[in-house]
């Protein structure tokens, strides 16, 4: 498997133990770089992780299980008082 | 899904026919001739009965038969026999009339022939205007229902339904006849109009293509009472009928549309616009069309307690009052602040009070027409509001956070919400359609592959392919292989195969009639308008195919705890499982999530705008369950599908206001000279996402916040927070908005209602003074009365108009 298939794979791993959307994995992912790693990593999607460099696929796969997993939807219907 | 729809009522939302009438040429293909004209031309008998003894009768000689060759041939026959009355079953009820969830659906489609919908320019405009004063509705409705039912068995009242069914059909049909002319009378008939049972005891009657005169004369017709066959013994049954052209409700509608602004929209949403008009003046034509039938039962019953006074044969009226009409009529005229019914002896003394005249060939007083008018106007008045507060009621439950915040800020603006692709961007220089999008295209192409043709696709087409078999078999065999086709056709969506929005009503309400647990996952697809707009029609149909084909991998996988997939709408869709369990829901729906990750981008195909990007599917989701143990409120289908609605809003809403904002930071990374392209590919999206983050004001939050977090002012965690914040107020406004709406068109239609009452009051009293100057001894002294009440009925309906005006 190449380091771009392994980050893909984490990637949405992450996704499904936190059943987030992609919109927000995503967002989460690059700012975890940016943070941990002071890195801009243009990523659009998450298909997008597939064309990253090995460099980059390496740091998406030490980052992923740090990201938060908590669920913003969930947390707009409590303040609506739906949840 | 659009909150406005959440709230749609059910008679119009529910339903075993959502696009059935789309369909109608191929149900008109695969319904016999006799199918097609039995309704409109035979006598009362229950069309379903007959169906249903034919299949019997088929069985049981089945049985009988030993030569196998005359076996198969039956068997043939009874497979067809069993079609044609699923067939019969779903479309009409034991009366014969079509069922009512098709009320809503056929007059959808009517104002969709008749053009109602948004010009080239987006402004709202009507094809064929002369249709608004050329296709009318009546309502009927059979009074006394419950004096049928508590004189035997439900049988009788049945009868008493089945009889009025029959008598609607003679009365269109024989006015029908005198106003045709030409050839293919006959032919012609059925056409023009359909019968619904639109509740228990009142039925809804389109009439297409016929002047004001003659649905008058058909509404006329239909009032009075209608008498059963002499073998049941009991008396006839009083008919209340009124009737409205489209025109009235029409103008209302014109007058929203201009006070919110609305009556132009951008090019994005015009499909959106036109179906919401056609949506509201549906609501706005069955509020209006119930609201007049009230108006004209109160006053027939009052008319029908006289009668019955002054004329004591049959049913003693103190009975009739007491056992069936006191509910209705009891509090009609009891004391101010007093809502305990009236008995029998204080009521006959409130009418003699009124100018009723009760006495065995007695004359009513003039006054009495008047307290007829008034009260049958002020009762349904009454119960229009009563419906519209019952349902602000529900809504204001749902939303009960949101309205103790739009309390604090009530003087707030409201949203403006610009909804047009920007100039810039339409300007802007497109790389061309080249190798990049064709590699996506097969990549794509080898995802769906991998997806399976959904099991509806399989059944529909192994139906396709022994209906072609079939046609060289013999003509029992293709009939039954026509039959079966259609009957799938109608259960279906035909692009992706998932069963259609009817199915999902009648599946949901079988399960929670019977008590079983239910959860219902509300999914909206987001960005089908612009993979359909911007992508090029393949791509966006493609889009709808892929999102078929998630949806029935991940129903396959849940398939032990009866997972089923529906398509509901253009991008909308259900999922439910079988059991109420928050934690398999969240499961299922990372599933679904999971399943669209490897579909991969929906890709650009040939015939696009060239303002195309491809974007992954992307679903929003909402859910809610139903179960006698954790969710006993929720056991009615409406109201659940209504709370997994609302839900999705507020999933669509952070999914948007995050895509945009990862989407804005990226380009405030990116160096200066790779900007521009990428500015114009946002915008693009902005313009797709006006309505899910509020408009202008929200984009510009957008901005911000990419701005602050660039510079690193703001923490991803810090924007979060205020992400949640702004989003709910959001919502709480766009609430408040359809509040401000729903109120107007209330008050519009109430405007409207007193009008056409004081029309019909107008119009009596003309009539009535007409009468009163031909009579051989002139009775001034009631001239004078009516011709004062006819300046003063005059004058009110001049004030409402006036208030109409002013409001407009």
């Amino acid at each position: 498997m190449t380091k771009q298939q392994q980050a893909f794979k984490a990637f949405t791993a992450y996704l499904r133990k936190a059943r987030l959307s992609h919109v927000i994995g995503i967002m989460r992912l690059q700012d975890a770089i940016r943070t941990q790693y002071q890195k801009d990593v243009f990523l659009r999607d998450p298909w997008s992780i597939k064309k990253l460099t090995d460099a980059e696929a390496d740091v998406v796969i030490l980052v992923v299980n740090s990201l938060d997993c908590s669920s913003i939807t969930e947390r707009v219907q409590d303040q609506l008082g739906l949840s | 899904m659009a909150f406005r729809s959440v709230f749609l009522p059910v008679w119009f939302t529910g339903f075993f026919y959502w696009r059935l009438w789309l369909k109608t040429c191929y149900t008109l293909i695969i319904m016999s001739r006799e199918t097609v004209r039995l309704p409109k031309t035979e006598e009362v008998r229950s069309g379903l009965k007959i169906r249903a003894d034919k299949v019997v009768l088929l069985s049981t000689e089945m049985e009988k038969v030993k030569d196998s060759a005359e076996k198969e041939r039956l068997r043939l026959e009874l497979e067809i026999a069993q079609k044609e009355y699923e067939f019969y079953k779903w479309e009409r009820d034991i009366t014969g009339a079509k069922k009512g969830n098709r009320f809503g659906v056929d007059l959808k489609d009517m104002l969709e022939c008749i053009g109602i919908g948004r010009d080239e320019s987006g402004e709202f405009t009507i094809e064929q205007p002369e249709a608004l004063d050329r296709n009318h509705l009546v309502m009927v409705n059979m009074g006394e229902l419950d004096r049928l039912n508590s004189s035997g068995d439900h049988k009788l009242g049945d009868v008493g339904l089945g009889v009025t069914y029959y008598r609607i059909q003679q009365v269109v049909s024989e006015n029908l006849r005198e106003y045709l002319e030409g050839e293919d009378i006959e032919e012609k008939i059925p056409t023009m109009f359909e019968v619904y049972r639109v509740s228990g005891n009142d039925f809804a009657v389109v009439l297409k293509d016929v002047n004001e005169e003659i649905a008058k004369r058909i509404t006329e017709g239909l009032e009075g009472n209608a008498e059963l066959p002499e073998e049941h013994g009991v008396e006839a049954v009083p008919l209340a009928a009124n009737n409205i052209s489209l025109r009235g409700s029409f103008e209302v509608l014109k007058t929203i549309r201009s006070v919110f602004g609305s009556e132009s929209v951008g090019e994005i949403d015009m499909a959106d616009a036109e179906q919401d008009d056609r949506t509201l003046l549906i609501t706005l034509l069955r509020e209006r069309l119930f609201t007049m039938n009230d108006f004209v039962k109160v006053r027939s019953r009052l008319e029908r307690m006289v009668d019955k006074i002054k004329n004591p044969d049959g049913v003693p009226a103190e009975k009739l009052y007491n056992d069936f009409l006191k509910k209705t009529l009891g509090t009609v005229f009891a004391k101010p602040g007093s809502d305990a019914a009236l008995d029998f002896g204080e009521f006959v003394e409130a009418l003699r009070d009124r100018g009723a005249g009760l006495e065995a060939g007695a004359e009513n007083d003039p006054e009495w027409e008047r307290t007829l008018f008034l009260t049958s106007r002020d009762q349904s008045i009454r119960a229009f509001q009563d419906r519209y507060e019952m349902k602000r009621k529900l809504e204001v439950e749902l939303h009960r956070q949101v309205i103790s915040d739009l309390r604090k800020r009530a003087n707030e603006q409201l949203i403006d919400i610009p909804e047009t692709i920007p100039e810039s961007v339409k300007d802007s220089v497109r790389p061309e359609y080249g190798a990049e999008q064709e590699l996506a295209v097969m990549e794509f192409e080898t995802a769906m592959e991998d997806l399976e043709e959904t099991e509806g696709q399989q059944i529909l087409q192994n139906l396709e392919n022994k209906n072609k078999e079939a046609k060289s078999i013999g003509v029992r065999e293709a009939r039954l292989a026509e039959l079966m086709l259609g009957v799938e056709k109608l259960k279906r969506d035909s692009r992706t195969g998932l069963k259609e929005r009817g199915m999902l009503f009648g599946e949901m309400t079988e399960r929670i009639e019977n008590k079983k647990p239910i959860s219902v996952i509300s999914i909206d697809m987001a960005f089908l308008k612009f993979f359909d707009k911007e992508g090029g029609g393949k791509t966006g149909d493609n889009a709808i195919l892929a999102a078929g084909k998630i949806l029935d991998a991940v129903k396959r996988k849940y398939a032990e705890i009866g997972a089923e997939a529906y398509r509901v709408g253009g991008d909308e869709f259900v999922f439910t499982i079988n059991v109420d369990d928050a934690e398999l829901v969240q499961e299922v729906i990372q599933s679904i999530r999971d399943t669209a990750l490897e579909v991969g981008p929906i890709p650009e195909y040939k015939g696009g705008t060239g303002r195309y990007r491809p974007e992954m599917l992307q679903f929003n989701f909402g859910a809610k369950g139903y179960s006698e143990e954790q969710n006993p409120t929720m056991s009615n289908p409406d109201k659940l599908v209504h709370e997994a609605d609302a839900r999705v809003e507020i999933d669509k809403a952070v999914n948007r206001f995050v895509l945009l904002l990862q989407r804005e930071d990226q380009i405030q990374r990116m160096p200066a000279t790779d900007r521009s392209s990428a500015v114009a590919d946002l915008d693009v999206l902005y313009a797709y996402s006006a309505k899910s983050i509020f408009g202008a004001e929200g984009k510009e939050k957008i901005k911000e916040w990419a701005l602050e977090y660039r510079s690193g002012s703001k923490s991803l965690k810090q924007l979060t927070t205020e992400l949640i914040a702004y989003i709910a107020k959001g919502l709480e406004n766009k609430g408040k908005k359809d509040f401000e709406r729903d109120d107007l068109e209330h008050v519009l239609l109430r405007n409207e209602l007193i009008i056409e009452m004081q029309h019909a009051e107008i119009s009596k009293l003309r009539e009535s003074l007409e009468k009163a100057n031909k009579e051989k001894e002139v009775d001034h002294e009631r001239i004078a009365k009516l011709k004062e009440r006819l300046t003063e009925a005059e004058v009110d309906r001049d004030k409402v108009i006036q208030f109409r005006k002013e409001l407009a």
